[in-house]
């Protein structure tokens, strides 16, 4: 009897107590025949048992909402359990009927299970070990921090997910988890991604990368882009492995198939599902990361999740309550059933894994130097590349360097007041570096930053644009080929790169414009210089009011104000909107393609904004065109305002709102009927979400973000339309007989509708914008602040701060911090550059 | 292996008397390093190198009936068209070929060649055999009939490996390495094509940018295509990575017969898999499939060569030809990798359907047979006992194993074929900063000349061999694997210059010896190692490399290791004496005359 069977019947005799005795009967249970001989080695699977998160986000299944640690995302009621695949007994390693037990992995000696534990009550996850006969469990790490998804590495350390990076998932309320290492004792844990949205499931492949899921939405849709990526142990060479530009499905849980150089994964349809559940797919990159043909799907189930390769045909996977051995044909055969009752209780079966020994992946010598705290980028040619036709040589002069900052908090599924239909992120601007006439460039950029690279012309307009991000490790040496080359394809320079036979350039900082725009602060003042005179509500010297149907006044509307929306709606300004589209036509995205800055250039009337103007308004638009220039404006200020996409609609029940849509019926219906509907209330979207909008929609036109004047009441379109010009109105809303709806102010439905709106700018002066004196985050925003050690551990809930400066603070908190050596390298060797 | 105490004239009396003398059968101390193949109705001859013996194979046995003692380690081999001779090319500076009536596999008869004879061809009339003299940078052609005298026609750079076409009109011949600078901006190895009716050169075919190690050749049975595998080297870029084939690639280029032109150079590599050192190549007899023996990584790839070609020719169609050498995917779909048993496949040679490798380090033969899709069509046979690896074969081994490199891109032989010697290519390896690359180095005598590299970066070999592991091959070595490196490395010796005279020194290295001493090389270079081990300033620093002292470098073997200075600049030693010295940083050779200076070439290319 070999020595695995003999541990097996120890543990029978020792812990004969602790064996469940709910196994399954043969009726329900198919026993280890010949069809499951791909198990013939496997004696024993570990798995986790344990409830579903309630979120039907794949990711939200760990930690607190934002609302706060009262409400978690997690189900409570855990199990970590060992089942023999032949006598049919189950062994409970670990049970927690408060916690949460997860991602159980087996050690490459076979005697040991790294796995992840909410213990009892507690809110967080945490990496544990224990022997695979359930003794010597030892806690890992600790913190105010989820940890999970671990894998071993083969130089001894270990790779996990965790919300150490303090950062929330862009447009969600929960919290997000990227890449970190440590080392095998749980020690030195190093942060080696830069995501600002979630890293899912590492796990090495047999060449010694770590091959993951990685969710990013640069300029493009939220919903669309969670694909497979790897990255070397130590963080560096991140690069895509499959997908990342044809939008949709989430890819998860993926491993190598032995033997064969493919992988098996979960393919999750569309943005993803609880849980990971999906359809089990096994993907070949020879072809390269974009190629369809790549991706086989070998079962039409598609709430399959978890696989795991025991042969290059077969694989362990949980789907719902079961696990099943899945055959690359489609073939299942059930290996464990959950007993009844916990199935009754909801209990799940997740991540199965054999219990045995397994070759280890190869060991990758380190190429990042954490004593550093920058990298090096070369870019071979920038003219080679998909989708560069009409570039002419010596055309890009510049790559402007822009990060994507992480975001401390956040409430709902949309990006607003961040912008209306635009970008979810905040960018800033680190500057630029040259671009030699050959097409090359070589430069020094910080390590661990979300970098995205714009190649400018020689008048600082963008040719094109990344619409993903980079990450450079501390010391690392990274080269690339070109502008979004084929993955599949290396490149042979025709002369030495002219950027290597100089230093690398350093970025220069822009220093003459903010690095994070603010709209009311930045931009509002330039259209209050050249564009208000026209486009108010009252007429100007040179025009107005309301030129060509246009208002670019400061005005607040419900949740932008009335100029920022404007300019959305009618697309003055070009970026990726939330659209699952990338790698656009040169000159076709960005500041090359925005007519805002042909406005400010000459092209509309004697309008000619300065130098600095254009350039203030040019890379406002490259950073993806904010309105606030801090996260705390998120969460706050709005009327009608989104948390957890579900509309703020109290202004409704206000008794001048009420009365308000009775005038709005009485005297407006008639004309505003289909077509022209208005919204009855400041929070009244009409089913016009801001996250998704068709800006060919007409009902634009009478969108609540133009409609209500919270600044000047008496300047709503609502009232000023229907109001005679002679009273100072508009007079565009005229009756059958030709005449304004209202002749005067005194007219009493027009003075209930002013009421109303008041009643809302008032509203909107307590709760305060952003850009109103005395404005103040949200209680979460700084709750999160104390817990990311930004503020102090006892500042109060309504403490007085700086919301610019407490973002600074936040960001520059997350920059890498250059560490001692760790450890030497192989003896007597000099190390780069020594 | 510390340099020898016994003179090289007593050396070159020792080989050229074992040469006469003729060895016995080997011993079971020496290992076979099966290199070559030759095939002929059932049976595959195998060129055993070290072991000094060619192994006779029966392929419907499969096993070896019978070996055949050879004079000399052997280098190649090729059958009679009418099968009954065997032509075998023996030995180092005395080279000869060894003619083996197939009969009763008896020694009739022996022809003298150049240095390091290989790659023989032969008419198919029979009459006349083409062969390779490695370091004589020529092909020699023997009259079998004795009716006229052997002649010899220069090509580029040793040539390794010939092939004939069908029709008998004309000769491609592998040239393992490029000539000229290394600095420019197109390195390329050429293929030359010798016209075998008036035996003259009349093509030389330059290859893809990059190309280098050159190993095989191969004419298709239909004569319309020759194929030739070597590295493609991504030298214009700094060695930052190796993943997506950023550092050297794996390629075959192809020849238009016809009209002597490049058609493309397509790589074998997979975009996460390399498929190092491509050695081996040759088409089925059906033309077929286009087979290549990958020595780093132990496996054959076989192709589809309608489907290889139908996609080259919609490349020329699309306008797209240009991007074929940079496409990592170019094979998905028209290939099979097919591992095989044992290590380090050199030689290809075909049956029918079955495909023979020749595996180097493991002393073995496989078969793979085309006809069957499972794994049952790869057999390895035995072709007799080999002996346990020492510390040094090991070593030798690893040198060669791209299995060792992530992802398996190269072998340390990538850049330092030929036994760790060089490509002619310029490097720009991170080891003293970014942007100033370097030409390769040789390993000779690396380990007793301290410190290495160009700039005098690394302490000694031993730091550097680890370094290369690391930053190179990107693996982390164990100290039992770099020790063996180091002993391989060490064990390396000299070949002797091919300008020696029957061992010794010509009149014209010998008077070129004194204008060494008087024009004060031997200050820097002085005998038995030909380098002081310091470093000096020599002038040649540039914009690029500002560094003003550079590590002297050892001059033995420098016949075989142009071109010349740590950018590669001179593409001769005497373009270095002459053009690249008017500063007389460099030794006072400003003032030689031309006499002086051809003489003193003479000399350092003799070392």
């Amino acid at each position: 009897m070999n020595g695995s069977r003999k541990a097996v019947l120890a543990i029978l005799i020792v812990l004969m107590p602790l064996v469940s005795m709910g196994a399954p009967s043969p009726t329900e249970q198919q026993r280890l025949t010949d069809d499951l001989l791909p198990l013939a080695d496997t004696e024993s699977i570990v798995f986790a048992l344990r409830k579903p998160g309630k979120d039907g986000h794949w990711y939200a299944n760990f930690s607190y909402y934002a609302e706060g640690p009262q409400r978690v995302a997690y189900e409570s009621g855990a199990r970590l359990l060992r089942y023999n695949l032949r006598t049919e007994e189950t062994i409970t390693l670990v049970d927690d009927p408060e916690g949460g037990i997860r991602d159980p992995q087996v050690h490459y000696s076979g005697e040991k299970i790294l796995f992840s534990w909410r213990k009892g009550a507690g809110t967080h996850y945490h990496l544990y070990e224990i022997d695979i006969d359930g003794t010597n469990l030892r806690q890992l790490t600790d913190g105010d921090y989820d940890d999970f998804e671990p894998t071993y590495l083969p130089d001894g350390g270990i790779m996990f997910v965790s919300s150490r990076c303090k950062r929330w998932v862009n447009c969600w309320l929960t919290q997000v988890a990227v890449l970190h290492r440590c080392d095998g004792d749980g020690t030195n844990i190093r942060q080696v991604s830069s995501n600002n949205e979630h890293d899912n499931t590492p796990w090495p492949l047999p060449d010694g990368r770590i091959l993951y899921q990685r969710w990013e939405y640069v300029d493009r849709s939220q919903v669309h882009y969670h694909h497979l990526w790897t990255m070397n142990p130590d963080g560096s060479g991140q690069m895509t492995y499959y997908g990342n530009m044809e939008p949709g499905i989430l890819m998860i849980d993926a491993k190598p198939i032995p033997g064969t150089g493919k992988i098996i994964s979960i393919f999750s349809p569309g943005h993803g599902a609880r849980e990971h559940a999906g359809i089990p797919t096994i993907v070949d990159p020879k072809a390269g990361p974009d190629d369809l043909n790549s991706a086989i799907p070998i079962h039409n189930g598609t709430d399959f999740r978890d696989p795991y390769p025991v042969s290059e045909d077969h694989f362990i996977i949980a789907r719902n309550n079961r696990i099943y051995l899945l055959s690359s044909d489609g073939e299942t055969k059930l290996l464990y059933i959950t007993n009844k009752k916990d199935r009754k209780a909801g209990y799940e079966c997740h991540e199965p894994r054999p219990i045995q020994a397994r070759s280890m992946e190869a060991i990758l010598a380190p190429r990042s130097r954490p004593e550093e705290s920058t990298g090096k980028l070369v870019l071979a040619n920038i003219y080679e590349g998909r989708n560069m036709a009409g570039v002419e040589p010596g055309e890009v002069k510049k790559l402007l360097v822009l990060e994507s900052l992480p975001k401390p908090i956040n409430y709902t599924g949309g990006m607003e007041p961040l912008s209306y239909g635009g970008t979810f992120t905040l960018e800033r601007v680190l500057g630029t570096v040259p671009v030699e006439p050959d097409g090359s460039a070589y430069m020094e950029v910080p390590a661990l930053r979300s970098l995205i690279l714009v190649a400018l012309d020689e008048n600082d307009l963008a040719i094109k644009r990344m619409q993903s991000f980079l990450t450079v490790q501390p010391g690392e040496a990274m080269s690339c080929v070109g502008c979004h080359e084929q993955r599949t394809r290396t490149i042979l320079p025709a002369t030495s790169l002219q950027a290597m036979a100089r230093k690398p350039s350093i970025i220069e900082a822009i220093t003459d414009v903010p690095d994070v725009f603010d709209f009311p602060r930045d931009i509002q003042p330039i259209l209050d210089k050249h564009c208000t005179d026209c486009h108010d509500y009252t007429p100007g010297k040179q025009g107005g009011p309301m030129a060509g149907h246009v208002i670019l006044t400061g005005d607040h509307g419900p949740l932008y104000s009335h100029s920022y929306f404007t300019l959305s709606a009618l697309r003055q300004f070009s970026d990726g909107r939330n659209m699952p589209k990338s790698n656009y036509a040169p000159r076709t995205f960005g500041s090359a393609a925005s007519k805002l800055l042909k406005m400010l250039d000459g092209a509309h009337y004697d309008v000619q904004a300065t130098d600095l103007e254009k350039k203030t308004v040019r890379l406002w638009i490259e950073t993806g065109a904010p309105y606030p220039g801090t996260y705390a404006g998120l969460g706050s200020g709005m009327v009608g305002g989104y948390a957890e996409n579900t509309i703020d609609r109290q202004d409704v029940e206000w008794p001048e709102m009420e009365a308000a849509k009775a005038v709005l019926k009485n005297r407006c219906a008639t004309c505003h009927g289909e077509g022209k509907v208005l919204p009855d209330s400041p929070s009244d979207n009409m089913d016009m979400p801001p996250w998704a909008v068709d800006y060919n929609d007409p009902r634009l036109r009478y969108s609540r973000h133009i409609l209500y004047n919270l600044s000047r009441p008496e300047k709503s379109l609502q009232i000023l339309a229907p109001l005679a010009k002679a009273a100072g109105g508009l007079g565009i809303c005229k009756d059958k007989k030709g005449a304004a709806i209202f002749i005067d102010t005194s007219d009493s439905d027009y003075q209930t509708l002013l009421a109303a709106i008041t009643r809302t700018s008032q509203r909107l002066e307590t709760i305060k914008r952003f850009d109103m004196p005395g404005f103040q985050p949200t209680e979460a925003y700084i709750r999160e602040m104390r817990r990311y050690g930004i503020l102090p551990a006892d500042f109060p809930d309504d403490g007085v701060l700086n919301p610019y400066e407490t973002d600074r603070a936040y960001w520059e908190s997350l920059w890498w911090e250059p560490i001692r050596a760790v450890q030497p390298i192989a003896s007597s060797t000099k190390t780069i550059y020594e | 292996m510390k340099y020898s105490k016994i003179s090289k004239g007593m050396l070159y009396a020792l080989i050229a008397m074992m040469g006469i003398v003729g060895l016995s059968a080997h011993a079971t101390e020496t290992y076979r390093s099966p290199l070559a193949l030759a095939t002929h109705g059932n049976t595959v001859y195998v060129a055993e190198f070290t072991a000094r013996e060619i192994a006779v194979f029966d392929a419907d046995k499969n096993s070896v009936t019978s070996t055949i003692p050879m004079p000399d380690e052997v280098n190649g081999l090729c059958v009679s068209p009418d099968g009954a001779r065997l032509y075998v090319t023996v030995g180092g500076p005395v080279g000869q070929v060894v003619v083996i009536n197939l009969k009763d596999n008896t020694l009739t008869k022996t022809y003298m060649a150049g240095h390091t004879p290989k790659g023989p061809v032969i008419t198919p009339d029979g009459k006349t055999l083409f062969v390779c003299n490695q370091f004589n940078d020529a092909v020699m052609a023997i009259d079998l009939t004795g009716a006229s005298e052997n002649s010899s026609v220069p090509v580029s750079r040793e040539p390794v490996a010939a092939a004939i076409t069908p029709d008998g009109s004309r000769i491609f011949v592998a040239n393992l390495l490029p000539t000229g600078r290394a600095d420019g901006n197109y390195v390329t190895a050429n293929v030359d094509v010798i016209d075998v009716a008036t035996k003259k050169k009349v093509a030389e075919v330059e290859l893809t940018n990059g190309s280098s190690s050159l190993l095989d050749v191969c004419v298709s049975p239909d004569g319309r295509y020759a194929y030739a595998t070597h590295i493609l080297s991504r030298y214009q870029l700094p060695t930052t990575q190796l993943e997506r084939g950023w550092i050297n690639t794996n390629a075959v280029s192809v020849i238009d017969v016809a009209t002597m032109q490049l058609v493309n150079t397509f790589l074998l590599d997979d975009v996460d898999l390399g498929a190092a050192n491509p050695w081996g190549v040759t088409c089925t007899d059906d033309g077929q499939w286009l087979c290549v023996a990958h020595s780093g990584t132990h496996e054959i790839s076989v192709i589809d060569r309608a489907k290889l070609h139908e996609k080259l020719d919609a490349a020329v169609a699309a306008d797209t030809a240009n991007s074929v050498p940079n496409d990592l995917a170019f094979l998905v779909e028209l290939r099979q990798r097919i591992k095989l048993p044992g290590k380090g496949p050199r030689g290809l040679a075909t049956i029918g359907s079955r495909v023979f490798a020749a595996e180097y380090f493991s002393g073995t033969l496989a078969s793979v047979d085309l006809t069957k899709k499972d794994s049952s069509q790869v057999q390895g046979h035995s072709l007799g006992d080999e002996p346990a690896m020492t510390v040094a074969r090991a070593g030798e081994l690893y040198f060669h194993n791209g299995a060792v490199c992530f992802q398996q891109w190269q072998s340390c032989a990538s850049c330092h074929p030929g036994n760790a010697r060089v490509d002619a290519l310029n490097w720009d390896v991170l080891n003293d900063g970014m942007g100033n690359p370097k030409n390769t180095k040789s390993m000779l005598h690396a380990y007793d000349t301290p410190p290495t590299t160009a700039t005098a970066v690394r302490d000694n070999a031993m730091v550097s061999t680890r370094a290369g592991i690391r930053f190179i091959l990107f693996n982390q070595p164990t100290e039992e694997d770099a020790l063996s490196v180091d002993e391989y490395l060490k064990s390396l010796e000299a070949v002797p210059s091919p300008r020696l005279v029957d061992g010794e020194l010509s009149a014209a290295a010998q008077r070129g010896k004194q204008v060494f001493e008087s024009a004060k090389c031997s200050k820097c270079h002085p005998a038995p190692l030909y380098t002081d081990m310091k470093t000096h300033k020599v002038g040649t620093n540039t914009r690029l490399e500002p560094v003003v002292r550079f590590d002297t470098p050892t001059l033995i073997e420098i016949w075989r290791t142009a071109p010349y200075l740590h950018d590669g600049r001179a593409a001769t030693m005497k373009e270095l004496i002459s053009t690249h010295n008017e500063s007389n940083f460099h030794g006072e050779t400003a003032d030689l005359t031309e006499a002086q200076v051809n003489d003193l070439v003479e000399y350092v290319l003799s070392l």
